[in-house]
């Protein structure tokens, strides 16, 4: 681990300060993969760039039109070419202390080259609209994660509302935060585990998701899963009849603030998200990240979604069971409370 | 698919369209600044304006985003301008170089825009933005964060509660002065005693509690303040004595006459061993013989929780403790060791003796990015510690302590922002008062609090039963948490409060007076409008904070001189400014429990027959507040949110200053949010430069109450 320069101290100030200088060693050494530019990734592209993080972007796809409406790393002029190759010059400028590199390869299915190209990374962020949709895909990619000892993070929006799946396996977190702001960190705490369900087990969850307690905007989510699984070539807004009649037929008709029928939900999911809407998930999403990184605080276990409706954002354990982590003793809190 | 076929879909051409014709005033471009021009330039609004009257520093660079280090230096708002517009070619952003509080931006100014988005990291700046938008009846959209945490809110006239509703605590940490010259137990503790001993030898000494002549242990009978300054009373128990305090203060003077009257004049101060004699001089008075006093005359600080012991300056050079191993090999990162704290010291003082900075010897004022200053502080407060056997603090973090550096990262700013345009949309979309068949309109109510397992609409919510006019029916305060809520609220909406009856800033009328100001005079003013036009009997004027006229019971008679001599004088001449077009005053009459604001509207061209008196007045006449007030409200929770940081404020004992200012109430179901109102955005702005100054918020005659920046 190479130590800190004086330059990363006078950029990083105001976060050394938050997480300390260990946590701040970790994201320099740390690799992050971004696979998609769309959404909250782009913001976790600025999110984790500024935090010393090196990135690889990585999307097949070209610059549309629509692209540049909300991702700012890409001008007019970029349209029609590559999304990562473009983007990743101006990520890079955002820190120039940081290390930026661009893919333009596809998604794989076969596992092999999965694998391969899910290497070297310490967290994956994979939006699921550059997927095609393909839940089985982002599954395997979770399970190539799992072999890897990469977290994985799965985004997907809907308009105004937004959702990620986080799993980062059997996480260690090593400390918490001290909750004045004159101390860095506290000393000679027990680390505690966190084991996440994998992203298969989200998807064998899904049934018992739509007809469970959970919040209805995590049902949404769940019905888009469970209509396109097997059949992600029904991943078009042609099919919003389609998706209409699957919630019917599995008797779930969540209401979402902000939405009025189930096609027109269905058919945000194909347009691009909402920037503002991104900026929210896209932080709550990167600081998991982080906090993947730092093994600093507790990680969120394992579904959270934004409705900028109501403006709340909830974390869901899916599937249901609530293997709640250790918690911490009330006296404690008021301790370090005190001791600011 | 264009540029905005997502917007238009997902938000409906209606509200869209409100979005691309709303004018917008961001005020700040620092952390939130930053990603609120981002977002707002890339969700259609295209009509925009951001003022800041700071500059880029490289200590920006993590999260203000539209900045690169070749901008460092250069005026925030003009840079975010360039780059947020380089993100959409349609967008029109005006940015100004200025200081929101300046009068160019005064109501007229505000009255131009549909909405308003706070971006600030103080509550001062953020009570003018708030004044000025109830007073243009403008929506404002407030915001704040520290580290990991953060709020929005929103704030209209009549609708809901506004900034200043509940009173601020300003963020001060309050720490009585007996502990930081005799009992100090944390690191912060020495961090301000050495700020002390810094403005004792460098800048203004009467300023400096180390020269003070007020006693420590002044009312130890009445403490009922913080367990710290409780257990501090206690520790000095027996000391308190009347012939102790004459020992302390001789001590006092001692350390004084080591201070400034050796100080190197003429040739001397060039002369670099006689500087250095000086500074040595100066750390035998505070580091040993001080001590070697204190012990004595605290008979050995029997039950203090700290006993300190001498370090002769040999001892310090020949301590071979070695320098914190484990950090990184960042001078500014490890915690010094005992020899090089001493030998910094010296430096330091040297340095600051240097002919470049000599001029300023005397008026020199703590900066944390002042690398001398910030040296000296460090290995004084270093070597305090070690006397007091306190941990120790690395220059990194004795900066963070003494300059009150504000937490930021980029991933709460992100969040914060995005809240606020959600809440501009909804607010842009109700504005115009059209009925819009969008789901905005079809919502139900926010869930009301802290159990919200849900966030569907199927609950009702009787509170929220805004009148269908109201632009803030559809509002809420959100609060960004670090660790889940209830069952799982990362972000946690709730309901505005209505607004509070009794709130000096929105809770009365607002009247405007018409007038030449060139030609009237503040003793017009009292007798005209004040007595004849309002009513009031005994009118106290505040101007900017300033009390520029005032009379009634418990006034000095130097007072009452000095405010008399301001009558004669013409409104523009008036002081603190002067009065003129767009300012407004506070005025108040105790006697009558009533206050209310007062905008003078700059106006000459009377008709001098229809209008004699050549003024017009408009607005409600106010109402006596005294049937409805509830003091308890006032006080409750005045511990409740000290929030982190701000101010260092030392305080004589503990006081009635924390009940004066400290009173900030929120609604239960926060209670879990450690944290309000907290600074962030552009920090800089409230950091570096505000001068320390003794309070003046104690009425209560506290000698003894210093604030440091």
């Amino acid at each position: 681990m190479s130590a800190i320069t004086g330059d990363q101290v006078a950029v990083y100030d105001r976060q050394l300060r938050l997480w300390g200088v260990q946590a701040q060693q970790r994201l320099l050494n740390a690799k992050v993969l971004i696979w998609g530019l769309e959404g909250s990734n782009v913001e976790a592209c600025k999110n984790l760039v500024l935090a010393g993080i090196a990135l690889t972007l990585r999307d097949h796809r070209t610059v549309t039109a629509a692209d540049v409406g909300f991702n700012y790393f890409l001008r007019p002029e970029d349209i029609g070419k590559n999304r990562s190759e473009c983007a990743s010059k101006r990520v890079q400028e955002m820190n120039p202390l940081g290390s930026v590199s661009s893919s333009s390869e596809g998604p794989a299915k076969n596992p092999e080259k999965l694998k391969e190209l899910l290497k070297g990374f310490d967290v994956v962020i994979v939006g699921l609209s550059c997927l095609g949709f393909d839940f089985e895909l982002a599954a395997s990619m979770d399970a190539a994660c799992r072999s890897l000892g990469a977290g994985f993070l799965l985004t997907v929006a809907a308009g105004e509302i937004a959702f990620f799946f986080s799993d980062l396996h059997e996480h260690i977190m090593q400390e918490r935060s001290a909750q004045g702001s004159t101390d860095v960190g506290q000393t000679g705490q027990n680390p505690e585990t966190f084991s996440f369900p994998s992203f298969s087990d989200w998807l064998a969850a899904v049934p018992a998701l739509l007809t469970g307690k959970s919040d209805d905007s995590f049902k949404l989510f769940g019905l888009f899963a469970s209509f396109l699984r097997g059949k992600a070539e029904r991943a078009v807004p042609s099919a919003a009849a389609d998706f209409e009649a699957h919630c019917q037929e599995v008797k779930c008709q969540p209401k979402v603030d902000g939405l009025q029928t189930m096609q027109q939900a269905f058919g945000h999911f194909f347009v691009e998200p909402l920037v503002h809407v991104a900026s929210v998930l896209g932080g709550l999403l990167s600081q998991e990240v982080i906090k993947a990184i730092t093994r600093k605080d507790p990680p969120l276990v394992n579904s959270v979604c934004f409705n900028a409706h109501t403006g709340a954002a909830l974390v869901e354990h899916c599937p249901a069971k609530p293997a709640a982590p250790v918690k911490r003793k009330a006296e404690e809190d008021v301790a370090d409370l005190l001791d600011d | 698919m264009g540029r905005y076929a997502h917007l238009e879909r997902a938000l409906g051409a209606e509200v869209f369209a409100e979005v691309t014709q709303a004018r917008v005033l961001v005020v700040g471009a620092g952390g939130i600044g930053c990603e609120l021009l981002k977002d707002l330039v890339l969700t259609g609004f295209r009509d925009i304006e951001v003022i800041d009257l700071d500059t880029i520093d490289t200590s920006n660079l993590n999260r203000q985003f539209l900045f690169r280090s070749k901008h460092v230096g250069k005026p925030k708002s003009l840079v975010a301008r360039e780059a947020a517009m380089g993100f959409n070619p349609d967008v029109n952003i005006k940015a100004f170089l200025g200081n929101i509080k300046a009068d160019e931006f005064g109501i007229q100014y505000f009255q131009t825009f549909d909405i308003v988005l706070n971006a600030l990291d103080n509550v001062n700046a953020r009570q003018h933005v708030n004044r000025l938008c109830l007073a243009a009846n403008l929506p404002l959209i407030d915001s704040g964060t520290t580290g990991y945490l953060g709020q929005t809110t929103v704030i209209k006239k009549g609708e809901t509660q506004c900034y200043d509703c509940q009173p601020k605590t300003e963020n001060k940490k309050s720490f009585p002065i007996c502990t930081i010259r005799s009992t100090p137990d944390k690191p912060v503790h020495c961090i301000v005693w050495a700020k002390e001993l810094f403005k004792l030898m460098f800048g203004n000494p009467d300023e400096s509690m180390l020269s003070g002549s007020e006693d420590d242990f002044a009312d130890d009978g009445a403490q009922d303040g913080g367990d710290e300054a409780a257990e501090a009373g206690k520790g000095e128990g027996d000391a308190a004595s009347g012939e102790d305090q004459q020992k302390e203060r001789e001590i006092r003077s001692q350390i004084v006459d080591a201070v400034l009257k050796a100080k190197p004049e003429g040739a001397d101060a060039d002369d670099a061993d006689k500087v250095r004699a000086y500074a040595r001089g100066v750390f035998d008075a505070v580091f040993d013989n001080e001590i070697h006093f204190k012990l004595k005359l605290r008979n050995g600080y029997k039950g203090a929780k700290k006993k300190p012991t001498p370090l002769p300056f040999d001892e310090a050079m020949a301590a071979t403790d070695a320098s914190d191993p484990s950090s990184s090999g960042l001078r500014d990162q490890r915690v010094l060791s005992l020899n090089e704290c001493a030998e910094l010291f010296l430096a330091s003082v040297a340095k600051l003796w240097a002919p470049a900075r000599r001029k300023d010897m005397g008026s020199m004022e703590f900066d944390k990015d002042d690398r001398e200053a910030l040296d000296f502080v460090a290995a004084a407060s270093n070597l305090r510690s070690h006397i007091f056997g306190i941990e120790r603090k690395s220059i990194f973090e004795t900066k963070g302590i003494a300059g009150n550096i504000i937490h930021a990262i980029a991933t709460t700013n992100a969040i914060v922002a995005g809240i606020q345009i959600v809440e501009a949309i909804k607010i842009l979309a109700r504005l115009k008062g059209k009925k819009i068949s969008h789901p905005y309109f079809t919502s139900a109510p926010r869930p009301e609090s802290s159990n919200s397992s849900s966030s569907s609409s199927s609950s009702s919510n009787p509170d929220a039963s805004a009148s269908p006019t109201s632009v803030t029916s559809d509002s809420t305060a959100v609060w960004v948490v670090r660790d889940p809520i209830g069952s799982g609220n990362l972000l946690q909406a709730t309901n505005l409060d209505k607004p509070n009856p009794n709130c000096y800033s929105c809770g009365n009328s607002t009247m405007t007076l018409s007038v030449d100001a060139t030609s009237w005079t503040l003793g017009d003013l009292v007798d005209k409008i004040l007595r004849k036009s309002v009513g009031i009997n005994a009118p106290s004027i505040m101007l900017k904070s300033s009390e520029i006229y005032a009379e009634g019971d418990g006034l000095e008679e130097d007072e009452i001189e000095l405010f008399k001599a301001n009558l004669p004088k013409t409104l523009v001449d008036c002081p603190a400014g002067g009065i003129k077009d767009g300012t407004i005053l506070d005025i108040e009459d105790f006697s009558q429990s009533l206050s209310f604001k007062l905008i003078i509207s700059q106006k000459d061209d009377f008709d001098k027959d229809a209008n004699p008196d050549q003024f017009e007045l408009s607005g409600d006449a106010p109402v006596s507040k005294a049937a409805e007030s509830s003091p308890d409200e006032a006080q409750s929770n005045a511990r409740g949110d000290d929030a982190d940081d701000g101010d260092l404020e030392v305080v004589e004992g503990p006081t009635s200053a924390t009940a004066a200012v400290a009173s900030k109430k929120r609604p239960a179901e926060n209670a879990a949010v450690p944290l309000d109102e907290s600074p962030s955005g552009s920090d800089s702005a409230s950091n570096g430069s505000k001068k320390p100054k003794v309070s003046e918020d104690v009425t209560t005659g506290d000698n003894g109450v210093i604030c440091l920046d």
